[in-house]
């Protein structure tokens, strides 16, 4: 009786115990929302700094105070611009906070601007994304909350009336809103923003220059830049790496009309978050298109040094309109993923369609390979004549032609020459070592250059052998010893 | 005898006197006015979506706006409106900023130049007390529309670019005079190019409820015209105690 009561006992414990575990377990997992816990003021960075990554594992309450200021400040070298900024410089400042963060922004407009300011921040899920919330008169200040919903990189800009002019002269930035876990480490991290600028003077002129209604309707920028101004992230401003870093850009374009194709020149993206959006969309991109308002980051590893060009790659923008940046890579060569110029050899159209197979030479030798040694005995006069047949079709026929007969006024004939027949010595001498300078062949002037020839003794000897009992010459023979001993001169 | 004509004489100089210094203080230096005529306008912003016209009925208008030595005056004679005693309510922190102390614009301050940093309250107070008021939106908005030479409202394009120039020009130092920037259409100086003024019914800016403070451009009559949108915007973020260092205002009057 006893044995039965306890197992009874028993098993309604196990069944109690299972069924709290199970609830335990599953109210855990609807726990979604964190706790928020501390208070502390974001630190804002001007491009192309961006503020250390947010350390903290739980959201917060983050202070930001941002000024709206209107300053004068250069577009490009002697050109200046009455700008509108967040924080006194284009692109407004960097802000960084954590997914979850309530964030308690305070915008304060300079006492010496002309006119109200407020922020609209694509971060912000609510009416006008706080500009309604935050529009302030020149020396007032407004104060507006609101909770970081979603990850990503988000722009920033003013939206007060008329939005279009007030984004026009400068008043745009990027928020990051990190995901719960942060963003991979890595080795540097950029904040590059594209924008455009009108101007009724053309690119370059001079001056304070007036923005430009029409050129701004017609979406017909006079400058496209990084950074707000040409040059901004050129030469003693250029982004740094080392060999072996791992880069991340936060890239924004806010417009104010044109898409970006965001490029840099020598690169390869290994990892893209499309649109600045939570996930990594593609790997290995070469170009990214950044919409007007919106953002895109980029990953890549950098592994040769050298200087890397930023480009939007609607090209003419970085031509001509300043879309230009460089990213300055110091370090060790690597031969293996890069060799930089290895030869510079001297090119014809004859090489080309011989090398397409175009025209074929005489009697359809094919030309031999660069590695096929040809040891034949010399005192085979044919067999050093076709050996030295071979050479010529690979070697000589660029310039001096199948024919022998070279091109009128640039190359001088073989074929019948009274430069070559008179002096053997000379003729070795000019395969060896190369010829500058004007030469008189059969009472005409030539003035070019001949490059010397990298050719061993044997082939040197076999060529000039070929030539001297070709194309009605003198039917000389040169021997290699003979080469050797003008070589060794 | 010749003792009572000498102190008769005495008496008139004094008299004379302290009158030419009653005249002195009393003396109102009022601003001339032109008399507009009035006609039809198309408001920046549609009343109930309407593309009717609003009829601006004949007023007169000060030619320039009111001076710093002008409103020295009206501070004068009203002291509850000088710096010190003005109620918080009726002008903020930085009413006057510029002038020296409570009756004295100081050397800083150009007295031909437009007074700056009056609020509302302020600007109602003097033109009641020059027996006048403040211009409506409409009617600073249809005299507004003329240029040098043209009533309005449709503009050559480098009008509309020097319009758009002057709002992103800095701020002189110190503001130079009245009637110092051009004369319009209408006979009326300096309505560009100088300081923005007060309206009687400046938050009508916000007329549809559109959220212009947010940068709405729905509804509005001209896209094209970026200078009404910079004044509109403007006008809908200010409050009646607004004291602002680009914001003055003139008189109007009606018409008996």
């Amino acid at each position: 009786m006893k044995k039965i009561l306890n197992l009874k006992i028993f098993s309604v414990v196990i069944l109690l115990s299972t069924a709290a575990l199970i609830s335990i377990v599953a109210i855990q997992g609807c726990h979604q929302t964190e706790k928020r816990e501390g208070t502390e003021f974001a630190n804002l960075t001007y491009a192309p700094e961006v503020p250390s990554p947010i350390l903290r594992d739980h959201p917060s309450k983050v202070i930001v105070n941002l000024e709206t200021k209107q300053v004068v400040g250069r577009l490009a070298d002697g050109v200046q611009y009455p700008f509108w900024t967040f924080g006194g410089k284009v692109p407004g400042k960097f802000i960084r906070i954590r997914v979850g963060d309530k964030v308690e922004f305070h915008l304060h407009n300079s006492p010496t601007s002309t006119m109200p300011h407020n922020i609209d921040m694509h971060a912000v899920t609510g009416p006008g994304g706080g500009a309604p919330a935050s529009e302030t008169l020149p020396g007032h200040s407004s104060v507006f909350s609101f909770k970081a919903e979603r990850a990503g990189l988000f722009i920033y800009h003013c939206a007060t009336q008329p939005v279009p002019l007030h984004i026009a002269n400068g008043m745009y930035g990027l928020i990051l809103v990190e995901p719960k876990d942060g963003l991979d480490p890595v080795d540097k991290e950029f904040y590059v923003m594209q924008s455009e600028f009108y101007t009724k003077d053309d690119y370059g002129t001079p001056g304070l220059q007036q923005f430009s209604m029409d050129k701004a309707l017609a979406e017909n920028p006079t400058y496209v830049v990084f950074n707000g101004s040409v040059g901004a992230l050129t030469n003693e401003n250029a982004l740094q790496a080392k060999v072996g870093d791992k880069v991340r850009i936060f890239v924004g374009n806010i417009g104010p009309n044109k898409i970006s194709s965001f490029h840099i020149i020598g690169e390869i993206f290994d990892k893209v978050y499309d649109y600045g959006g939570k996930n990594v969309t593609q790997e290995n991109v070469q170009t990214v298109l950044i919409p007007a308002g919106g953002a895109a980051i980029v990953e890549f590893t950098v592994k040769v040094p050298g200087t890397y060009l930023l480009v939007d790659h609607s090209i003419f923008r970085a031509f001509n309109k300043g879309a230009l940046g460089m990213l300055k890579v110091s370090g060790k060569p690597n031969k293996e993923i890069f060799s930089g110029k290895q030869k510079d050899e001297i090119f014809t159209e004859t090489q080309a369609e011989l090398n397409s197979g175009a025209i074929e030479s005489d009697n359809s030798v094919s030309i031999p390979n660069d590695d096929q040694p040809s040891e034949i005995n010399e005192n085979d006069i044919n067999a050093v004549i076709q050996k030295g047949k071979q050479v010529f079709s690979r070697t000589c026929i660029a310039c001096h032609q199948i024919t022998g007969k070279g091109i009128a006024g640039v190359f001088p004939p073989l074929a019948g020459s009274d430069f070559l027949n008179a002096d053997k010595e000379r003729a070795i001498g000019i395969v060896l070592h190369g010829k500058k300078g004007t030469l008189t062949v059969n009472g005409k002037t030539f003035n070019n250059i001949m490059p010397p020839q990298n050719l061993s003794d044997g082939e040197v000897a076999a060529v000039l052998t070929y030539v001297y009992n070709s194309f009605g010459n003198s039917k000389k023979v040169v021997k290699s010893e003979e080469v050797k001993k003008v070589r060794n001169k | 005898m010749k003792t009572g004509f000498f102190l008769i004489i005495v008496m008139m100089t004094f008299s004379l006197l302290i009158n030419a210094q009653n005249n002195e203080s009393t003396k109102i230096t009022v601003t001339k006015m032109v008399y507009i005529k009035g006609g039809n306008y198309l408001p920046l912003f549609k009343k109930n979506g309407s593309t009717e016209k609003e009829q601006i009925k004949p007023f007169y208008l000060d030619i320039h706006a009111v001076t710093n030595k002008q409103f020295l005056q009206f501070v004068k004679s009203n002291p509850e409106w000088s710096r010190s005693n003005v109620k918080k309510i009726f002008a903020e922190q930085s009413y006057l900023k510029d002038w020296q102390s409570d009756f004295n614009p100081g050397g800083k301050v150009n007295p031909t130049a437009p007074v700056t940093y009056v609020s509302w309250f302020a600007a109602k107070a003097y033109s009641k007390w020059v027996d006048k008021r403040l211009p409506t939106l409409a009617e600073l908005e249809f005299v507004a529309m003329a240029d040098e030479n043209s009533p309005g409202p449709n503009h050559s394009k480098s009008y509309n670019e020097k319009l758009i120039r002057w709002y992103l020009k800095e701020l002189p130092v110190k503001l130079p005079n009245v009637k110092s920037t051009y004369k319009n259409y209408r006979g009326v100086y300096d309505m560009f190019g100088l300081i923005r003024e007060w309206t009687f019914d400046f938050n009508t800016a916000n007329i549809n409820g559109t959220a212009i403070c947010g940068g709405g451009s729905a509804g509005a009559t001209d896209l094209k015209n970026y200078p009404a949108f910079l004044r509109y915007g403007f006008n809908s973020c200010l409050s009646g105690n607004s004291a602002l260092d680009n914001l003055g205002f003139r008189c109007a009057k009606d018409v008996k």
